[in-house]
């Protein structure tokens, strides 16, 4: 049997792997011994060499390749070897599965294309491509899989705590899957997680603060503003951390007006800028609002506390005190 | 030799563990529930139970205690040995002094060796973001497939140094700074056990000045029982930490408050008289000043670890100093250290600033001056307007203002189309003015195209110029998209407006030909003298 799982979604990818790997794990201490994985340059004769035995004590051997497709597309020595491999793959015995694991999709065009095409078609190959769907529909798959997850582990997301888990984690899958492990582990069986038991426990909530914080200076809120910066100071975070944040949300600011004036539709300008889809029309709400002199000025004045506290001539956090009420009440 | 008090008072369960619920309520349910992750990071401040929870996590995975509710017990042989660091299952490294590739590999090759004793292996790696790429990279093979009688526990101050891949493999908790509160309570606690007695206000001061870090204030506290004496006062606390006591720091402010740079300076004399060094001192001056203006515009609230005593007073002045007088007050005495490090005598450089804090704000009573750059000797992070820093309650609408505007707004547009400012005088006439609020004119455009046209800053500061003419008073120009504006979006301080020029002395500065020049690449009439 051949599976190549390919792909960029390395969460998926994964899981996959240790799925079939638990196939091969055959009596307790003896599985592991018909796994075998393959790293750096490889060539067939070793894989033959772990693949034509049969197993040890089991029905069946695993071979992990890690990347080794992607390096057989060009042409050189590596062509060589693609044919060896193309002549060897059909006679794979069927007690041992060859895993190709790669990080990058596997090409139409990939030369060795033809020979797994084949085998899919004879049953004896598995193609499986882990990608993430485009930017327009992935909030909606991220917000599927996420719930699906957190229903899989025994504990129901209320909405707002869904959408603000996926819009402050993003389309990261292993990221997500181990902050719903966490919920759960502190709700229970059968908790259901609210948007403040994320804001309590997942630790990646900081822009999501800073976008607060930049909504309450442009809104004049100086009280609200300084409660959010104190709390994100008191959560151990350093004020140039802050301030880089803050520096990160203005150019973005500025690079969607930047697209809006050209008359770049919103949808394109998440893929210009690498921000997420979703955030762009809040972001751009925004961004219209603010002027062109408002956002340079908050620019120079970003870069020159970041100065000033480098060359220990302010105090980092009285700085940002002072800054956030500057900009505050300037907006 | 006397064990310290940090050590002594250390956390040993997870219920000792102070300010950090979210970590050990979580942890204990694992532990109850089985679900035991293989890797661990815990962030945040330093002295926040970082290292102590982890501690404690590896002992009570391993513990003997038949009820995993009541792990860890410290009585079965595993928790003892773990107490007194005999526990050869139990691996801690400082990556501070391990950083290398070749200790990671080290540790990895005894990966997967069972556990001696224990039923887990436990690593503990302090400072984990001291480590280089390599050693993660080493690190992240077994962190993706670690073997089951494992567990890594990753201890950073730095969270944001650790690779992403290494991030998502871990379960992370952040730990928080403690409240002030909850160290008094601790260290109260501490005194009870301890036999010895300390004044509310010195635990107060003590935590205050530990700024949410439990192992600096019992540090500070054993510190402080070891001088003997009856009872810690408030008094010694200041002492120890080298510290003008805040009585003295806010004698000196109420004198700011009477606007009496006679009293200040009498008040320097004696504290040079006492000893004290100035440049602490106005650097404690410079954080008191910055409390009172947190208080004053933010509310008591944004300073929730302040001493009762202290906030009562800080609450008081706070009312009598305006934000803009606090803020400018602030720069100035902030500049005070680099004069000192560029060769200024420290007596003279701080007499200096305190008598120009007083004489501006004095001055600034007196004229009531347009909006002006408050960047004191280059200390400021940004050049703040001296008024931008008012109340944060926005003025109300300008009715009369914007009715006048209304009535005019014809002869806005015809004055771009005399001065030939087509585009300018076309985008305009797709707007008309909505709010005048302080010194903020709103206007709505009806499409993004004229918006964009108008918000260009070349021609923002023209059609800011015009409105200020019609409406003699300078005002700034907000714009909107007529689909997304929502009155009040933005509102003014209202105190920022400069005293307005005479509409014809307007009409005379415009006219220049380097004023206009300037108003072209981006310059602003901000005052006419």
């Amino acid at each position: 049997m051949i599976t190549v799982l390919h792909g960029d979604e390395e969460f998926s990818r994964s899981e996959a792997l240790v799925a079939i790997r638990r196939e091969a794990m055959g009596e307790p201490g003896v599985g592991d011994l018909n796994v075998h994985v393959l790293e750096g340059p490889v060539d067939v004769p070793a894989l033959q060499a772990l693949a034509d035995p049969p197993p040890f004590l089991g029905d069946r051997r695993v071979i992990i390749l890690y990347d080794w497709l992607s390096q057989l597309k060009g042409g050189g020595e590596g062509v060589a070897v693609r044919d060896a491999l193309a002549a060897y793959l059909p006679r794979v015995p069927e007690t041992s599965h060859v895993v190709f694991v790669e990080s990058t999709l596997v090409p139409e065009n990939h030369p060795l294309m033809p020979v797994l095409s084949r085998l899919v078609q004879e049953g004896r190959a598995e193609l499986r491509a882990f990608t993430l769907p485009p930017p327009r529909e992935r909030r909606d798959f991220l917000l599927r899989w996420t719930r699906d997850r957190a229903r899989g582990l025994g504990i129901e997301l209320e909405p707002q705590a869904l959408t603000f888990l996926v819009d402050i984690l993003g389309p990261n899958l292993r990221l997500l899957y181990q902050e719903l492990v966490k919920l759960r582990t502190y709700a229970g069986e059968g908790g259901v997680i609210t948007r403040a038991d994320v804001e309590h426990l997942v630790p990646y909530t900081r822009e999501a603060r800073v976008f607060d914080l930049i909504v309450a200076m442009g809104q004049r809120n100086a009280r609200t503003a300084l409660q959010l910066l104190q709390g994100t100071l008191a959560g151990g975070q350093h004020p140039l951390q802050v301030l880089a944040l803050l520096a990160r949300q203005y150019r973005i600011y500025i690079g969607l007006k930047e697209l809006d004036a050209q008359g770049v539709p919103p949808e394109e300008m998440a893929g210009r800028l690498g921000i997420p889809p979703w955030t762009v029309r809040r972001d751009l709400r925004v961004a219209r609002r603010l002027s062109w002199m408002y956002l340079e000025r908050t620019m120079e004045q970003l870069h020159l506390l970041d100065e000033h506290i480098k060359q220990g001539r302010i105090d980092p956090v009285l700085g940002i005190q002072l800054l956030v009420l500057h900009l505050c009440l300037r907006s | 030799m006397a064990q310290a008090l940090y050590r002594k008072y250390r956390s040993q369960t997870f219920e000792e563990v102070i300010g950090q619920e979210h970590v050990t309520t979580t942890l204990r349910n694992a532990l109850r529930e089985g679900r035991i992750a293989h890797a661990y990071l815990f962030s945040g401040p330093r002295g926040t139970g970082k290292t102590s929870t982890a501690r404690i996590l590896a002992k009570a995975v391993n513990c003997l205690h038949p009820d995993p509710a009541q792990r860890p017990d410290n009585s079965c042989p595993i928790c003892v040995a773990v107490n007194e660091g005999r526990l050869v299952d139990l691996v801690e490294m400082d990556a501070a002094s391990h950083t290398s590739v070749d200790h990671i590999r080290e540790l990895i090759e005894r990966v997967s060796v069972a556990p001696a004793e224990a039923r887990y292996k436990v690593y503990v790696i302090d400072e984990a973001h001291m480590l280089s790429n390599a050693a993660f990279n080493a690190l992240l093979k077994t962190l993706e497939e670690p073997p089951p009688h494992v567990i890594f526990i990753l201890a950073t101050t730095e969270p944001h140094k650790i690779p992403e891949t290494v991030l998502s493999r871990c379960q992370r908790f952040d730990f928080r700074r403690i409240a002030a509160h909850r160290i008094v309570e601790h260290l109260a606690h501490i005194l009870a056990q301890e036999g010895r007695d300390a004044e509310r206000a010195a635990l107060e001061h003590i935590a205050f000045a530990a700024e949410g870090c439990m192992r600096d204030a019992v540090s500070l506290l054993d510190q402080l029982l070891s001088f003997g004496g009856e009872r810690i006062t408030l008094e010694q606390v200041e002492s120890v930490l080298g510290m003008v006591p805040a009585a003295t720091l806010a004698r000196f402010v109420d004198a700011m408050m009477a606007r009496d740079p006679g009293q200040m300076i009498a008040q320097v004399q004696e504290l040079i008289t006492q000893g004290t060094d100035l440049r602490q001192f106005s650097q404690q001056l410079v954080r008191y000043l910055r409390d009172v203006l947190l208080v004053r515009v933010g509310g008591r609230e944004v300073l929730p670890d302040l001493p009762a005593e202290r906030a009562a007073v800080l609450e008081r002045q706070a009312q009598g100093l305006s934000p803009a007088f606090l803020v400018q007050a602030i720069k100035r005495l902030n500049a005070v250290a680099s004069e000192v490090r560029s060769g200024v005598d420290v007596q003279l450089a701080l007499e200096l600033a305190l008598v120009e804090v007083v004489s501006a704000s004095r001055t600034a009573e007196e004229q009531q001056p347009a909006v002006a750059s408050a960047s004191s000797a280059g200390q400021a992070p940004a050049e703040t307007p001296a008024e931008a820093v008012t109340a944060p309650t926005p003025p109300a609408g300008d009715a009369e203002a914007l009715e006048r505007l209304r009535r005019q707004w014809k002869q806005v547009i015809q004055w771009f189309r005399e001065h030939r400012r087509f585009k300018i005088q076309a985008a305009l006439g797709s707007a008309r003015p909505v709010q005048v609020m302080g010194d903020q004119v709103e206007l709505v455009f009806k499409n993004q195209f004229s918006l964009d046209m108008v918000q260009r800053p070349e021609n923002l500061r023209q059609v800011e110029l015009v409105i200020s003419q019609v409406l003699g008073s300078t005002y700034k120009v907000a714009c909107f998209l007529e689909a997304d504006y929502q009155p009040g979006q933005t509102t003014s301080t209202g105190a920022t407006a400069a005293p307005p020029p005479s509409k014809s002395r307007m009409s005379e500065v415009l006219e220049d030909d380097l004023v206009q020049e300037a108003v072209k690449r981006g310059g602003r009439i901000i005052n006419i003298q």
